[in-house]
């Protein structure tokens, strides 16, 4: 009895957990857009004083929720956004505006996909 | 090389717990659903065991879910006998006095070479020997000679003989079972007196084992075996 318990215990706990992972994911992803958002804004606007402030904030979430994500998404997708994300800041303070934000915008889609992967859709199933 | 072999021995605890949880069966008595699942849990075990670049949690939620669809499962066909027959099937009859039931074998896809194999297998030389052969739902074929194959009991010979029962296990690798002891009747210094009588210390004892008639069997150690 003491098993069908437990088994029942972890078929509720495993989906709860998966939410939670998603629930997770949506948001730091989120987050990290809206930084990369803001720190292409002030590039723009010239401000690349406040861009690299961004950027580094970007680049200090980024580790921590690396370290999560890890967990539960395959280190091979985590590994491009650590090496995209080292080139922001050269591209910031060596005034290649056109490839910060052609960085910003590949991050930005691969943060989307990091979240679309582990989405429960019909695709992501098949 | 040192994150392979930590998650190895880690994946090896969850394995070991899953079989473990799935209870006291062999391999060849696993039902088919279970079977599926022992292969799936060795898969699934190897692949985060290999691949360090995939979360170990790839590999212990898929183990863990199949695990506890498994048991609920098991629960289920123990509570039902319609979904017990849906999952694991009905035993069919594949020899009844002797007659092969070749409709059910074509069903079952179960050729006359398997047959025969199985029943030579039970020391059978005959169909016309088997009063009944089943195939279980495990896989097994269960055959029943008819009585004039059956061999000889000391019931059909009227004789009583003396049922020794279950030998208990007192003594295991030098190693004493007070419980194992006291659940038939003796004590310690029963036991004693017994190794006295033979002459050796019961960490010297490799088996000793006593059945309900009172008769004892004791095998001493090997002096020339290596100690753990």
């Amino acid at each position: 009895m003491k098993r069908i318990y437990l088994a029942i215990a972890i078929l509720i706990l495993l989906p709860v957990l998966i939410f939670g992972g998603q629930f997770y994911l949506k948001k730091s992803t989120n987050d990290m857009k809206e930084i990369l958002n803001t720190a292409q804004d002030y590039s723009e606007q010239k401000k690349n004083d406040r861009a690299v402030g961004e950027v580094r904030e970007f680049i200090k979430q980024w580790h921590k929720n690396k370290s999560i994500m890890e967990t539960f998404v395959r280190h091979s997708e985590l590994d491009t956004i650590n090496q995209n994300s080292a080139k922001l800041e050269p591209y910031l303070t060596g005034g290649e505006e056109s490839e910060f934000n052609a960085e910003c915008e590949e991050l930005k889609v691969q943060l989307e996909h990091i979240y679309n992967a582990e989405k429960f859709t019909i695709d992501n199933i098949l | 090389m040192g994150i392979a072999f930590l998650r190895t021995i880690l994946l090896y605890i969850v394995v070991v717990v899953a079989v473990r949880v799935m209870g006291k069966r062999q391999i060849g008595e696993l039902q088919p659903s279970e079977l599926v699942v022992a292969i799936l849990i060795s898969e699934l075990a190897a692949i985060p065991m290999q691949e360090s670049g995939i979360p170990i949690a790839n590999g212990i939620i898929p183990i863990l879910t199949l695990i506890s669809c498994e048991i609920i499962l098991s629960a289920v066909t123990l509570c039902s006998t319609k979904a017990r027959r849906w999952i694991t099937g009905q035993p069919s009859i594949l020899i009844r006095n002797g007659v092969i039931n070749q409709r059910e074998m074509r069903r079952l896809r179960y050729t006359i070479d398997d047959l025969m194999e199985e029943l030579r297998l039970c020391g059978m030389m005959s169909v016309d020997e088997v009063a009944w052969a089943v195939l279980e739902t495990n896989g097994k074929l269960s055959v029943f000679p008819t009585s004039q194959n059956k061999p000889v009991t000391a019931g059909m010979m009227n004789l009583q003989p003396p049922d020794g029962g279950l030998p208990t296990t007192l003594i295991s690798d030098g190693m004493v079972f007070l419980k194992a002891l006291q659940h038939v009747g003796y004590d310690l210094i029963w036991l004693q007196n017994q190794l006295k009588n033979a002459n050796l210390e019961p960490d010297k004892v490799f088996l000793m084992t006593v059945d309900n008639s009172g008769k004892i069997m004791m095998i001493p150690k090997d002096p020339n075996r290596n100690e753990c």
